[in-house]
């Protein structure tokens, strides 16, 4: 715990952090809310492959930006708020990162209405479930919230790597676009 | 033909898709750019930076300015490295009590409790100071009356600003309205009491004077010298003032503990962090200070006597640390010249073992006698919110006490295993 808690200073304020059990967890209340989202997002993203669509854009695009007035506190709010503010940040991000690999890839569902409610859901149900976890937290919730926020954080790095990747033929395919003579 | 026909449906249908793909996957490319930015944002705001932090990028800490014989408050900003002084006042007496100032809840204002004069001229009635640093606010000050809970440390829950002594005090920060209640005990107010306050997950804790007859030969019998003293611990119940315990200690529980101090001379407790721990200092005249470890319902359920390698000590306040393991104290010993002290940070670990100490500074007074009583009122030490940094100052002793080098702020890095101290200097304001 101690090697993850002199990890994540370098990335968290590590202010207002969650106590399970005895047990401080590595990041602050918010961060754990966006690590152990971004594991969520992950998996529930990856299952589902919403199709990309505008109301798709702008609802995680709102997750993101719920950020501002919470993040820089221009409105009061507790601990439970920044652990869901982190939550709802991290589906923004993970979907964000995700649309150029899954577009390069052709993996976008088809069927896409059902599969986009069924997302929405889980993402619902993990928003209001995580932070719940707390109140009835222990020792072992400490455990598994830390291991969920590392995987998280893993899957956030291995997003932005696939990008990296992915992104030279992404360019390309829109450089080749673009010089194509139009018709 | 049918291939005609079939190329056009290629180039009518295809084409567009193709089309609003490629001009999809620009949009992705800026949707990739822009929650790589927010992340970088958020980052970057949860390590550290301006006006969101309500603690931890900034520290307030009372101090003994001894060129201007005044007593002051001082603001650090460990982001720009710059400090200043944000409120003054004259004192009288070389052994007046320093100023403690606490940070409002909303991180813009900082409080300060103090005695002042009341209107018809008593000098001991409690003000209560808000002093504007991220607010538009005017300094505003409220007049408590006359509260010994001036003398403590006063809990913040939501908005309000609890004092106690007698009776319960408190102040509505954002309205400013004032208002006390007796306590009440069986649904009576209760005039006659002694309350010490601390605060812990959003409840109010208390402490109080508790006398119960002690079992003699008679029962009928009712000696007031027979009265045992004791301490009742619980939560104060705001909608209604009344007292909610959770256990209580008597006098002869402290020697049955084989602790040589009254009930009464233990420290106000400190929560843990599990909230149903705590920890308090039971000061002892004969021998060092012991730590007493409390559970909720139970009472005391263990004795520490920290070792500081053979050191006899005195002990300030207690600070958790985020983890509950450990124990963060000030710490007192007599220095290796007569007639001084030395003023440590000292880390308990709870599990066992030896003490770490860090020392802060030299004091040139005997731990003995009132100086004992500045030390544990106003020498206190305090843990940033990311449980890394113990700041610490010996400031707020007089000129004699305190070489001029040591009239500063002392940071300790408490994850650095040399245990770097950063000293930051108070700030000099010319003399009037």
């Amino acid at each position: 715990m101690n090697f993850l808690r002199q990890f994540f200073s370098h990335i968290c304020g590590q202010q207002h952090c969650w106590v399970l059990g005895g047990v401080s967890l590595p990041f602050c209340q918010r961060c754990t809310g966006l690590y152990v989202g971004a594991f969520f997002a992950l998996v529930f993203v990856l299952m589902f492959r919403p199709r990309p669509s505008a109301f798709l854009y702008w609802i995680h695009g709102l997750f993101m930006l719920a950020m501002i007035p919470f993040g820089f506190h221009l409105v009061m709010h507790g601990a439970m708020a920044r652990t869901v503010t982190g939550v709802l940040f991290a589906f923004g991000l993970v979907y964000y990162l995700l649309l150029n690999p899954l577009t390069a890839w052709h993996s976008w569902s088809r069927d896409s209405r059902e599969r986009t409610g069924t997302y929405l859901l889980t993402l619902g149900i993990t928003t209001l479930l995580l932070p719940m976890i707390v109140p009835w937290g222990g020792r072992t919730s400490a455990y598994v919230l830390t291991g969920l926020g590392v995987l998280g954080f893993a899957g956030l790095c291995c997003c932005v790597v696939v990008n990296l990747a992915v992104l030279p033929s992404t360019l390309w395919a829109m450089l080749r676009h673009s010089a194509e003579p139009s018709r | 033909m049918a291939e005609a026909n079939s190329g056009s449906l290629l180039a009518g249908v295809v084409r567009p898709v193709v089309s609003n793909m490629i001009s999809a996957r620009g949009l992705h490319v800026a949707l990739l750019l822009v929650g790589l930015a927010g992340w970088l944002i958020f980052i970057l705001a949860c390590v550290g930076g301006p006006a969101w932090s309500p603690d931890g990028s900034q520290i307030l800490f009372g101090y003994r300015d001894v060129e201007n014989s005044r007593t002051s408050v001082a603001l650090y900003d460990r982001g720009k490295d710059t400090i200043r002084t944000i409120f003054s006042q004259p004192f009288e007496k070389e052994d007046e009590l320093i100023l403690h100032p606490r940070w409002a809840r909303d991180g813009k204002r900082a409080l300060v409790g103090m005695f002042g004069s009341t209107p018809d001229g008593s000098d001991n009635s409690c003000l209560l100071v808000s002093i504007p640093i991220k607010s538009k606010l005017p300094l505003q000050v409220y007049n408590l009356g006359k509260t010994v809970g001036c003398v403590y440390a006063f809990p913040q829950i939501g908005d309000t600003v609890y004092f106690a002594g007698e009776d319960l005090r408190w102040v509505e920060l954002k309205s400013g309205k004032f208002d006390s209640q007796k306590f009440k005990v069986d649904g009576k107010d209760s005039p006659d009491e002694e309350v010490v306050l601390s605060e812990a997950s959003d409840q109010l804790y208390y402490q109080r004077k508790v006398r119960r007859p002690i079992s003699g030969p008679d029962p009928q019998q009712k000696d007031k010298d027979k009265d045992e003293d004791g301490e009742e611990v619980g939560v104060i119940q705001l909608q209604d003032t009344s007292f909610k315990p959770s256990f209580t200690y008597w006098d002869s529980d402290l020697t049955a503990l084989g602790i040589g101090s009254n009930a009464s001379d233990t420290s106000p407790i400190a929560p843990a962090p599990n909230r149903t721990s705590g920890a308090m200092i039971a000061k002892d005249g004969k021998d060092s200070d012991r730590i007493l470890l409390t559970e909720e319902g139970k009472g005391i359920v263990r004795v520490v006597a920290p070792d500081l390698g053979g050191k006899s000590y005195s002990l300030g306040n207690l600070v958790w640390s985020a983890d509950g393991k450990m124990l963060y104290a000030s710490a007192l010993t007599a220095g290796e010249a007569k007639g001084v002290s030395d003023y440590w940070l000292t880390e308990i670990p709870l599990e066992g073992g030896r003490a770490r100490l860090t020392k802060i500074a030299s004091v040139q007074h005997e731990m003995a006698g009132d100086f004992l009583d500045t030390f544990r009122f106003s020498m206190n030490v305090a843990l940033s919110p990311d449980g890394r940094w113990i700041a610490a100052t010996p400031a707020v002793l007089g000129e004699k006490l305190l070489e001029q080098r040591d009239r500063a702020l002392f940071l300790i890095d408490v994850r650095d295993p040399a245990r770097r101290v950063k000293r930051v200097p108070i700030p000099r304001e010319p003399a009037e």
